[in-house]
């Protein structure tokens, strides 16, 4: 890749379907690493213990971040006979959102990890979100 | 004509002030509460443009009490977004 | 006491209006562009009432550029609610 090119990568912002779903899914690392094991490998589903192993962290912290992927509804929980999680987002639009966070994670990584570490505005979030006259998250 | 629009603008105002204030209850993010007020303070302000220049006659001038109310409106505004320095 | 008045609304809702910039800068949602947009055109008017002192049969055009800010209002929010399904 020409420089031009590479300065130009590094410099557009993601796309805002991207940044908004890091903004509300996404807050650590171990989340986005997570989700993208999940979904490059769906629909094939792990146990909790086994993406600790993949990812090299603990069972603890792989558990706590897997419930709050389930609890947006980005995963599920497989229990047969033990439970397992895959990726199976509540809506179609969650998916899109989730491959295109993937897409721009492979292309940009560094643009994707500076996101989920950017301040978190949350305020601003809020007061935007105070303007949706129906609740119901996409 | 001016008549409607100022009625619209009111009621405008309302609606972001009762969307605001919903949003407060819901989760009490204090930048919700100042912003409401703010959209409460426009309404009055657009009531009374409505009331000054539509219904009263051009004797009495509501201008003073207009502005002032507006510069309530964008003051508490502003205090909200500057000091709720909460991220 | 109202051009004083009037230069002071003006400058907050422009205050008002850069934070709602920084706003949609760091979350890329819209609705702080329109919201920017809104309160610059609305110090605009006050601005602009401020500059001018309307006549009696002038004054009622300034609801024009009123009715710009607060349209835009209503656009931002339409617009916030009708992205979500199609996102």
């Amino acid at each position: 890749m020409s420089d031009v090119t590479l300065f130009l990568l590094a410099e557009t912002p993601l796309p805002d379907q991207v940044r908004r779903f890091i903004l509300r899914h996404i807050h650590t690392l171990e989340q986005l690493e997570i989700l993208v094991l999940l979904l490059e490998s769906a629909p094939r589903a792990f146990s909790d213990q086994e993406i600790a192993a993949n990812l090299r962290t603990t069972a603890d912290s792989a558990r706590s971040r897997l419930s709050r992927l389930h609890g947006d509804g980005l995963i599920a929980l497989t229990t047969d006979p033990s439970p397992k999680y895959v990726f199976k987002p509540r809506s179609d639009a969650l998916a899109r959102e989730a491959r295109a966070l993937l897409a721009c994670y492979r292309e940009r990584r560094v643009a994707v990890i500076t996101q989920i570490f950017a301040p978190p505005a949350e305020r601003a979030m809020l007061f935007a979100e105070a303007f949706r006259i129906k609740k119901g998250d996409g | 004509m001016a008549a409607v629009v100022y009625l619209l603008c009111a009621l405008t105002s309302i609606l972001c002030a009762t969307l605001l204030i919903r949003a407060y209850r819901g989760n009490g993010a204090r930048l919700l509460f100042w912003s409401s007020l703010c959209f409460i303070g426009l309404a009055l302000n657009n009531v009374l443009l409505f009331v000054d220049l539509i219904v009263l006659p051009t004797e009495i001038d509501l201008r003073p009490l207009r502005n002032i109310v507006g510069l309530i409106a964008i003051s508490i505004m502003l205090f909200g977004l500057i000091w709720d320095q909460e991220r | 006491m109202h051009p004083f008045l009037l230069g002071a609304l003006t400058m907050g809702s422009w205050a008002t209006a850069l934070f709602f910039l920084r706003f949609w800068r760091q979350s890329a949602d819209r609705l702080f562009l329109v919201f920017a947009l809104a309160f610059f055109v609305l110090g605009l008017d006050w601005g602009l009432r401020g500059l001018w002192e309307p006549s009696m049969e002038t004054r009622h055009y300034f609801f024009l550029v009123r009715l710009v800010a607060f349209v835009l209002l209503i656009v931002g929010i339409v617009d916030k609610n009708r992205s979500r399904p199609a996102e």
